[in-house]
């Protein structure tokens, strides 16, 4: 077990180490981060998969390539019909490589991260209302959208979403947060029931 | 730090739930709604309203020091452990408008109404910076020389000289000021509003 752990503090040690050069390095050095980034990202494959199998991380990928060989420098170099700038491209393809190490390390550092791993965190630190609180706050997410959908019901019954559009905003905003307040006041209620305090 | 008592943690993770719960909800719908390039002008602004004022509204329950920001941390967090992938460009941004808005409620301290709409215009100016500190941080200093010659060639092909597009900048930025304002108005409005709702219920 303490193997394990001291394991995965290496991989995320490399892996900020990862970030940080591929912060401060630029051009040609930019490739050290980047074999750094791959070898890692070879022990979260389904992660590392998963961000490939991304539209949108291509695109930001790729679009400094294309948006530099047809912009940046002197247009020197012919592809079919159109006239690209090497000296754009080259530009293009260090602002990709610092794009991708960037992205693939932090995805692979927070792929580690889970919600009980961010309690314990918290709690190990001395802020024990702070974990809980995510905790809760997690849990909350689906008892928020049970109510506002109530809310939206009740509006709707009554026919306030096509009389007074913005006034059924307002309502719906108010008796969503009241809701909710009442739902927090109930748990401090049970927690002072039960003696459980928390201070910081 | 003031001592947060057990209602006060209540709350924040009450907010920080809300605010999450519109990041995960509304947030991917406009997401898919608006196509990316528009991101900037309708999604990051409606999204950093929505927030604004719940963080805001948050504030006027838990009367401490760093709640606002207590609110964004458990926004951010509840963001980085939902599916569909870490995103780093909204976490930071949850972060700095957060710690934005709790820099402005604490300067002006009693003065509300000022603090409010002077933290929802912070909020919201940060969310028009964001998008460009964020390419720097992405792609390096080289971004900026070929967003300038993106600019000029973009207002070459439409007609459109430097001094317009300096003046469409500031026209969006015109615009998230008076959405910051109105943000900060109506966290101040919906705050005492839920308040009094409250009071006549429960007489609390």
């Amino acid at each position: 077990m303490e193997r394990r752990r001291a394991f995965v503090w290496i991989e995320i040690l490399l892996l900020f180490y990862a970030l940080v050069l591929s912060f401060l390095l630029t051009d040609f050095l930019l490739i050290i981060p980047l074999i750094l980034v791959i070898v890692l990202s070879l022990l979260y494959i389904k992660v590392f998969l998963q961000l490939l199998g991304r539209i949108k991380f291509w695109i930001i990928v790729i679009s400094p390539i294309i948006i530099s060989a047809f912009l940046a420098g002197e247009r020197d170099l012919s592809f079919y019909f159109l006239n690209l700038s090497s000296s754009g491209a080259v530009i293009g393809v260090t602002m990709a490589v610092r794009a991708f190490c960037l992205m693939l390390t932090v995805a692979l550092m927070f792929s580690r991260v889970s919600l009980s791993a961010l309690i314990r965190f918290f709690e190990a630190r001395g802020l024990k209302g702070f974990g809980l609180s995510i905790g809760v706050a997690y849990n909350m997410l689906f008892s928020f959208s049970r109510t506002g959908r109530v809310v939206f019901e009740t509006l709707r019954l009554r026919g306030m979403i096509r009389r007074h559009p913005f006034k059924s905003i307002r309502l719906y905003i108010v008796s969503v947060i009241s809701s909710t307040l009442q739902h927090g006041d109930d748990i401090v209620n049970a927690a002072t029931v039960k003696a459980f305090d928390i201070k910081s | 730090m003031k001592k947060y008592q057990t209602r006060d943690w209540v709350y924040i993770w009450l907010f920080g739930a809300l605010w999450g719960g519109i990041e995960l909800s509304l947030g991917t719908i406009l997401h898919v709604i608006f196509p990316p390039l528009v991101n900037t002008f309708f999604t990051g602004l409606i999204m950093a309203s929505a927030g604004c004022i719940i963080a805001l509204t948050g504030r006027s329950f838990i009367q401490k020091p760093w709640s606002i920001v207590l609110i964004g941390i458990i926004t951010a967090l509840l963001k980085l452990v939902s599916p569909g992938g870490v995103k780093l460009g909204p976490v930071v941004a949850i972060l700095m408008e957060s710690l934005l808005m709790e820099a402005a409620v604490s300067l002006f301290g009693q003065r509300l109404r000022t603090g409010y709409i002077t933290a929802g215009i912070l909020a919201l100016i940060w969310n028009f910076i964001h998008r460009f500190v964020m390419l720097r941080i992405l792609f390096g200093k080289n971004v900026v020389e070929v967003a300038v010659m993106m600019a000029k060639s973009g207002g070459k092909l439409l007609g459109i000289d430097e001094k317009r597009l300096i003046a469409i900048i500031l026209i969006l930025l015109v615009v998230r000021v008076a959405a910051g304002t109105v943000s900060g108005f109506a966290a101040l409005k919906l705050g005492a509003e839920i308040r009094k709702r409250l009071e006549l219920k429960y007489g609390a």
